[in-house]
């Protein structure tokens, strides 16, 4: 069982999160790694502090320097790997984690984003800037950020795939956000579900290709179904026991619409038709549509569905 | 193969019809702020043919839908391809259709202008096919309802060939 021990945020410039990681990470007796922190690391270990602050500028102007880049992914490791041995829970604040650490399970990445118009009050509010220059100081912030990610890792921290967790600032109150990262670090462990865990929804198993191709066709036009939801009885024996019933092929929930293909010819569909018939006397209220043969054929081959058959 | 099969209306037929459904629309949106929303390609004879017929003044503008099976890949969802230019907030929207059989293309082309609030949004259609009809859409106006055909013609197509024809006729493959 591994529990998450490190938490890395990636977050837009002027959106006042490190206070509440601040909070959090206090409550959890956990350790803040930042830039300044990361060069008090290195500093300990005889690195130029002056000199590493240099290259990360040219970093952010897109100068490769391949033997620094290693240094800097190899240092920032060792420096959280080291912290976590201590058993602290890591909060990285920047510096690249959701790339060092992207797969490693133990690391929970969130991203932490707002709309401009937040993060230009945020900034005029908190370091009483002008609009214009609050403005001018995030698009600088944003373009350096991402240089130095893509010079970096060759890749944009936009990825949402890089994330667990994409956090609007805009949409939480400071105490929700709290709440919601403290729910992470409470988990027992740290784990990816199966779909079937989540409960996502299943492939139906369709009786025919041309069931699946008709769903598609719904799908491309976002017209909810549902396949075969409801069997409806149609015949019952003396002591209670349905004998006879019939389950139509889809069900459109935003039309109130029950569907029913089959690719069978007209005459020897004398059953279906026999239930359909019945299943509108017991069951006025229900609409129900009967595409089949000929008429069904020319219906998929409309949309380029042909033999299938 | 393909060949052009019985004609089920002619020319004239055709202009008849669509002068009546012009005269019908311009008392109907009399003193209203019309936009007639031409569905790409199909109903650009159509339009083209109604909008001379209707006497009152209106703005026309065109729109696209992807349609399934029109790429190689089916995947995905609807999407327009071609918007309004114009901004329909508050005006009377007609959407001039070729054809309505299933009415999957409509239903959404409603659902969507729906969002971007007009006064109203009717239907009107060259032809109505409504025993192809999956998802139940009112007509508002139509020229001519027939039967589950694949028809070309008057601007309807078979792999882009015979829009240019002036009936409206059968499609027999074989």
């Amino acid at each position: 069982m591994v529990k998450i021990r490190l938490i890395t945020i990636s977050r837009d410039f002027g959106t006042d999160i490190d206070e509440i990681i601040n909070k959090i990470s206090k409550k959890f007796n956990g350790e803040i790694l930042d830039r300044r922190r990361i060069h008090e690391e290195l500093a300990l270990e005889g690195f130029n502090i002056q000199e590493f602050e240099n290259k990360e500028k040219e970093l952010e102007k897109g100068i490769r320097d391949p033997n620094f880049i290693e240094t800097y992914k190899e240092q920032v490791r060792m420096i959280v790997k080291k912290y976590m041995e201590k058993d602290y829970i890591i909060f990285l604040l920047g510096r690249g984690g959701q790339f060092l650490f992207k797969d490693e399970n133990y690391s929970f990445h969130i991203n932490v984003i707002a709309p401009l118009g937040y993060r230009i009050k945020f900034l005029t509010n908190k370091f009483l800037l002008s609009e214009e220059k609050a403005l001018e100081l995030i698009k600088e912030k944003d373009f350096s950020r991402e240089i130095f990610y893509k010079t970096l890792f060759l890749n944009s921290w936009k990825d949402p795939s890089l994330y667990h967790l994409t956090i609007d600032r805009s949409f939480f109150t400071a105490e929700e956000i709290e709440s919601i990262i403290e729910k992470v670090i409470e988990r027992q462990e740290s784990k990816i579900y199966t779909p079937e865990q989540l409960s996502l929804p299943q492939k139906p198993k369709f009786a025919n290709k041309t069931e699946e191709e008709f769903a598609k066709i719904l799908t491309f036009y976002q017209i909810r179904w549902e396949y075969e939801p409801r069997t409806f009885p149609l015949e019952w024996d003396n002591d209670g026991n349905v004998i006879e019933s019939f389950t139509p092929d889809f069900y459109l929930p935003d039309f109130d619409l029950y569907i029913e293909l089959t690719l069978q010819r007209p005459r020897v569909m004398g059953e279906k038709l026999k239930k359909i018939k019945k299943l509108k006397n017991l069951y006025p209220d229900i609409k129900i549509k009967l595409f089949y043969g000929k008429e069904y054929e020319k219906l998929l081959s409309k949309y380029g569905i042909k033999g299938i058959r | 193969m393909e060949k052009i099969g019985k004609i089920l209306f002619t020319k004239e037929d055709i202009e008849k019809r669509i002068k009546e459904l012009g005269e019908e629309i311009s008392i109907d949106y009399k003193d209203k702020d019309l936009i007639l929303a031409c569905v790409l390609k199909g109903a650009v004879y159509f339009t083209v043919d109604l909008t001379r017929n209707i006497k009152i003044p209106f703005i026309l503008d065109f729109i696209s839908i992807l349609s399934y099976g029109s790429s190689k890949n089916n995947q995905g969802i609807v999407r327009i391809t071609k918007d309004l230019d114009i901004n329909i907030m508050g005006k009377d929207v007609i959407i001039i259709e070729d054809i309505v059989d299933t009415g999957l293309t409509l239903s959404y082309l409603i659902r969507n202008l729906q969002t971007r609030n007009p006064n109203s949004i009717k239907v009107c259609t060259l032809l109505d096919c409504p025993g192809r009809r999956i998802i139940d859409i009112e007509v508002d106006y139509k020229g001519f309802e027939i039967p589950n055909y694949y028809v070309i013609g008057y601007g309807l197509d078979y792999k882009e060939k015979y829009r240019n024809l002036p009936y409206i006729a059968i499609l027999e493959e074989f």
